[in-house]
């Protein structure tokens, strides 16, 4: 219900409906032709042995035979439009999912692991494909066609009937109980199976710190002991599980025997026609097979289903809001904080208390403070990853959450240690498909963020494939690119997070020579590590557990501010620290 | 296992030789496979054998019989069922104890090849065969074995006895599964192509996915949509489109195998009616054939698909069987004692990936000694370090600590003369204790507080929830690069190895911690002989020696001052320290505005 639910949230149109209900209905319609073989061939046995009608029998046979024919039309029809409309809508639901992906706040989207977002796109439809496309005919035929030959062995002998339903009553919640055992424990099985593999992971990340301390048998005794606990798992559950099935399917089979014993006597008795016995216990038979499939089928269900209910949690993540305000073109007032509180979902601290401040056009302004201090929340509040529970952010004197978030991002760029490339060629890696970017601009950024050096010594230049073998750029080689992307937005305002990156010296140079120029006559926020760098700044913010303690420059805040000054002073002795001295 | 095993193992023996098992175990467990499935046919035979009598006229058999018969058939029935429970939980307890077995020696065998087998980019696959191929092996152990057993034995028993009844009846018979096999062939290569489009399609889509979220923050900031978003969705319907084909060549063609194959009991019925019918073949024997036809199931579709499990238990095992194959670093075993602390590195020539990392490097760190060295990136100087701590052995020349080969020291003795911290910092989710307890496995709870006071690490420590007893988070989740970076000193301070060696140890602490970091690299450096590679060059100005890298090769050495004085690489390298660290923000602005 849940999936047919999905299937209509997905903006399933008409014809994927349609597909799929046809799918149905001949999903049906062939459980009734594999059915039918079993009471033709009843049917033929009773023309020719009771009847001695051998030419009606032999009609009924091809009839059988027919039938079995039919299956294959019926059946690749009605795969063929499952599936097609499975992987319609496949497709519908991951262009869902990118769109509301899109329209969520990055904060949000960056919560989740990458490893559940990209399982979304992959894994969790490919389960729900799986059981729209093949599963949902699987359970059909699996019930259907039992249950049909049930009500024929009713018709034939109503006290076989019920004897075989009272084996079905029996064993198959059995039959189900062992699967709800198998969920529970493929469940914890995950549990441990992480755990192990995050354990053998840790053994070969800290393999040259286990030898380099000879402590291999530490890691093996942890490693011994996951593997105890798996195992044990692994001895009980199929000790536990085993004889629920086991038993199930011998109760489903001894009630056929009671049915021949009860039967017999009844013959005995004269009350029931030797072949209806026959014909009873032929059909109940043939019965088995088919059901056996609807364990199969409800396995694929219950993945289906946790990928629903995976999906479903992701689309009901409440899209980020904007208003049509028109944003400022460029910007003559510069950015405004007025008292900005927020708090991480989950977290009983707030990340930033009752802040405000200005950072002026056109000048600099650093924000520094220990870690925790809140300097990274600004940063992601002022490019609204997230929204602040209370007070406003304002550009232009214009509240950031009513302007459209195509020109919020038009009015910045961001630049972090967080290089993200995509596998295309760097040309694309810096214009981004976007419109206005001619080749001239494309080589002034190229230049000017310091890239051309290593650009040209690759194959094929700004055509070269980045991911591709031969295109391995260094992490100083990607910030550069980066930054190029940077200038190429010229946007009037720059966020920029100037976090230490571990990239030697000569490389760290061309990197603050490109981000100078990309500073250069726009207002800047830029949240500093290293103080000596920003003593220059027009205005620095000094924070501390969310709030701000104070703001100036560098030579007020060394006179006014003890924090700034333990800071200052810290970062001095470390620039004249010495390892040998 | 020998080490000898050929590494490009073409045999199923070779393979089948990794499962280290009873061959007794397996040979018990397929015989009670077997029993259970001999046994599955009793209903089918009682089914046979009463229709038969009720049919041709003589009556339902004496009550007594019928009892007995009953009674066997029952009985039959549990015993199939109770075989059927202990072939199932015995076949995974069997694979249950292979895969314990193999991920033990798995575990060992990393614990002894050599580190550098174990560098990042091949951590991935390591993983995935350790978890997931030992995994899947319990298809093949617990799931393969009885199902071969009983799919197999089952035609074998089937058609022995159809041929015994009726050699024409079970030509029909078997005539579809035949032309199921026969158009299996023909299909699967005609589908070949169309499932290899579809996987690709399938790996492609997840690819893009992959990048879609990657590059995510590209679109929320440079509005990159077209090129992120729209490539995606692109992606997704040229997928669903090419799916067409797959359904058409592969997925619908599969279906007729599977309708062909279970279509036995439609063809023996009218050719069995006809037969009867010219008086040709017995009610017994047709009545045998429709019971069978039952029991033949769906045991030849399950054959068909059980070669796609064996072809992926084939590539399990050869996985396993390539790694298990590596071979283990070589260890000495004479206790040769080196008679000094010092380092010497004599030409020592080192190829990677039939790159030449180090060229004839030649240098050597005297007892009591402190030296640099440093170089561009990529000169080589992240090698020296490991190959000391014997990631790699090297190609040519030798390493030797106190004058003794590190290839011919023990394990012990090398850990316990030498300390290496690297800016990669290593915690395992254990207590705070017990990973600088590593240093030394007997410290005292006070020597291991007095070394984390050393560290500089105390005072954080004791403002966590419990302590030296906080369990860390996977790699020491929840703490901060320098406070991680601190304790992995602390662990090298109780440690107390007379040779240091340090990697950019100080490089990822966030600056709040940097000071803090220094002054316990101070205490752990003292009074050792120091090995140092570091970016930051004013740290290293004191140096007793600086050695300078270029290309693999030692361009020069000296003090700080004389290789100002003489060494190009140097002076380059130097000012564009010195240009870094005088850069701030504000000095080009201003320039800019004085323009």
């Amino acid at each position: 219900m849940e999936i047919w639910k999905l299937v209509l949230d997905a903006g399933a149109d008409g014809e994927i409906r349609r597909q799929l209900l046809v799918s149905l209905v001949l999903a049906l319609g062939h459980a009734v032709l594999y059915a039918a073989v079993p009471i033709l061939t009843v049917w033929a046995l009773h023309a020719a042995l009771v009847e001695s009608q051998h030419s009606t029998a032999l009609w009924l046979g091809l009839a059988a035979l027919f039938v079995t024919f039919l299956r294959f039309p019926v059946l690749s029809i009605q795969l063929a439009k499952s599936y097609a409309g499975a992987f319609q809508l496949g497709a519908r639901l991951r262009e869902r999912l990118l769109s509301h992906m899109r329209s969520l706040p990055l904060g949000v989207v960056r919560a989740q692991t990458s490893g559940r977002l990209v399982g979304m796109f992959n894994d969790d439809i490919k389960w729900i494909e799986a059981f729209v496309g093949g599963g949902v005919g699987i359970v059909i035929g699996a019930l259907c066609a039992p249950f049909l030959l049930l009500v024929f062995v009713f018709f034939l002998d109503l006290t076989s009937g019920l004897i075989i339903t009272g084996g079905l009553l029996v064993g198959f919640p059995l039959l189900h109980l062992f699967a709800s055992f198998m969920k529970r424990s493929i469940v914890q099985r995950k549990v441990r199976i992480d755990a192990l593999s995050n354990r053998i992971g840790e053994h070969f990340s800290g393999m040259a710190v286990l030898r380099s301390f000879n402590a291999v048998g530490l890691a093996d005794r942890d490693f011994k002991a996951d593997m105890d606990s798996l195992s044990g798992l692994y001895r009980r559950s199929a000790l536990i599980m085993t004889p629920f099935s086991v038993f199930g399917l011998f109760v489903m089979e001894a009630a056929l025997v009671l049915c021949a014993f009860v039967g017999a006597s009844a013959v005995n008795e004269g009350e029931l026609p030797a072949e209806v016995l026959v014909f009873v216990l032929f059909v109940g038979l043939s019965l088995y097979n088919p059901l056996l499939l609807f364990l199969g089928g409800t396995g694929q269900y219950r993945l289906a289903r946790t990928a629903t209910d995976n999906i479903r949690r992701f689309l009901a993540l409440p899209p980020m809001i904007s208003g049509n305000v028109a944003a400022p073109q460029a910007v003559e007032r510069g950015i405004s904080f007025d008292a900005v509180s927020f708090r991480y979902d989950g977290k009983t601290d707030k990340a930033l208390d009752s802040v405000s401040f200005v950072a002026e056009p056109g000048q600099l302004t650093a924000i520094v403070g220990p870690s925790g201090a809140g300097k990274s929340t600004v940063f992601n509040l002022i490019a609204r990853f997230w929204d602040p529970q209370t007070g406003c952010i304002r550009i232009d004197g214009c509240d950031i959450s009513q302007m459209p978030t195509e020109r919020l991002s038009d009015l910045m760029a961001v630049v972090t240690q967080e290089t993200v490339l995509i596998n295309d060629t760097l040309r694309r890696n810096l214009d981004l498909g976007l419109p206005g970017i001619d080749g001239g601009r494309l080589n002034e950024a190229v230049d000017q963020a310091r890239c051309a050096d290593f650009v040209d010594r690759l194959p094929g230049g700004l055509e070269a494939h980045a991911g591709e073998d031969g295109v391995r750029l260094s992490g100083g080689e990607k910030q550069r690119l980066t930054i190029a992307r940077a200038l190429l937005k010229n946007a009037p305002i720059i966020l920029l997070d100037e976090a230490t990156a571990s990239v030697d010296a000569s490389n760290a140079r061309l990197i603050q020579e490109a981000v100078g120029l990309l500073t250069r006559d726009r207002t800047v926020v830029v949240i500093a590590h290293r103080l000596s760098t920003i003593v220059d700044a027009d205005k620095i913010i000094v924070m501390d557990e969310g709030r701000i303690v104070a703001e100036g420059r560098h030579e007020q805040l060394l006179a006014g501010c003890p924090l700034y000054e333990k800071l200052w002073q810290d970062h001095r002795a470390t620039q004249r620290w010495t390892i040998a001295g | 296992m020998s080490e000898q095993t050929n590494r490009d193992p073409s045999s199923f023996s070779d393979l089948i030789a990794i499962i280290d098992v009873s061959r007794w175990r397996v040979a018990a467990l397929c015989l009670v496979a077997v029993t259970s499935v001999v046994l599955s046919f009793s209903p089918h035979l009682y089914v046979w054998w009463l229709g038969s009598a009720l049919l041709s006229g003589e009556g339902v058999p004496d009550t007594s019989v019928l009892v007995w018969a009953s009674v066997a058939l029952v009985a039959a029935l549990g015993l199939r069922y109770a075989c059927a429970g202990i072939s199932s939980v015995g076949s995974h307890f069997l694979a249950f104890d292979v895969q314990y077995d193999l991920r033990r020696r798995l575990a060992q065998k990393l614990a002894a090849v050599p580190l550098g087998f174990l560098e990042s980019q091949r951590r991935g696959v390591l993983r995935k065969t350790a978890i997931d191929d030992v995994e899947g092996l319990e298809d093949g152990l617990a799931h393969l074995i009885p199902e071969v057993v009983a799919t197999a034995l089952t035609p074998v028993l089937l058609i022995s006895a159809m041929l015994f009844m009726d050699w024409r009846m079970t030509l029909v018979a078997l005539s579809p599964a035949l032309v199921g096999f026969v158009l299996l062939g023909y299909l699967t290569k005609k589908g070949e192509g169309a499932v290899s489009r579809y996987q690709n399609g399938l790996a492609e889509i997840g690819g893009i996915a992959n990048e879609a979220v990657s590059a995510f923050p590209l679109v929320k900031t440079f509005g990159a949509d077209n090129i992120i978003l729209e490539r995606a969705a692109a992606a997704f319907r040229k997928f669903q489109s090419e799916t067409g084909e797959w359904i058409e060549q592969a997925l619908v063609p599969s279906t007729w195998f599977q309708i062909i194959t279970t279509a036995t009991p439609a063809v023996v019925l009218p050719v069995g009616i006809w037969l009867y019918s010219q008086n040709s073949l017995d009610l017994s024997t047709l009545l045998f054939f429709l019971v069978i036809s039952i029991a033949l199931g769906n045991v030849f579709f399950t054959l068909g698909t059980l070669s796609h499990r064996l072809i992926d238990q084939r590539s399990i095992l050869t996985r396993l069987h390539s790694l298990l194959a590596e071979p283990p670093l070589p260890v000495g075993d004479q206790p040769t004692c080196p008679d000094s602390n010092s380092i010497e590195f004599d030409a020592v020539s080192f190829s990677y990936d039939d790159r030449q990392v180090l060229d004839d490097v030649s240098f050597k760190v005297q007892q009591g000694e402190s030296v640099a060295l440093v170089g561009p990136s990529g000169s080589g100087k992240s090698t020296v370090t490991r190959l000391i701590a014997r990631f790699w052995d090297t190609s040519g020349g030798a390493i030797r600590i106190g004058g003794v080969d590190v290839c011919e020291m023990t394990p012990d003795a090398l850990s316990e003369r030498v300390a290496l911290v690297f800016q990669e910092v290593f915690l395992f989710s254990r207590s705070i204790r017990d990973n600088i307890r590593l240093g030394q496995p007997e410290a005292s709870d006070s020597d291991v507080e007095a070394a984390a006071k050393s560290a500089q690490a105390h005072d954080f420590i004791m403002e966590l929830p419990d302590g030296y007893d906080t369990v860390l988070g996977e790699n020491g989740g929840g703490l901060s690069g320098g406070q991680r970076q601190r304790l992995s000193i602390a662990r090298a301070i109780l440690k107390n190895s007379p040779v240091l060696v340090l990697d950019e140890a100080t490089a990822y602490a966030d600056p709040q911690n940097e000071l803090q970091v220094q002054t316990a690299v101070s205490a752990l450096s003292r009074g050792k002989t120091l090995l140092v590679i570091a970016h930051r060059l004013n740290t290293i100005v004191d140096m007793d020696r600086i050695v300078v890298l270029d290309e693999g090769r030692i361009v020069d050495q000296g003090r700080h001052e004389a290789l100002l004085e003489r060494c190009a690489l140097y002076q380059r390298l130097w000012s564009d320290y010195v240009g870094v660290s005088k850069f701030t923000f504000g000095r080009e602005r201003r320039a800019a505005a004085a323009d």
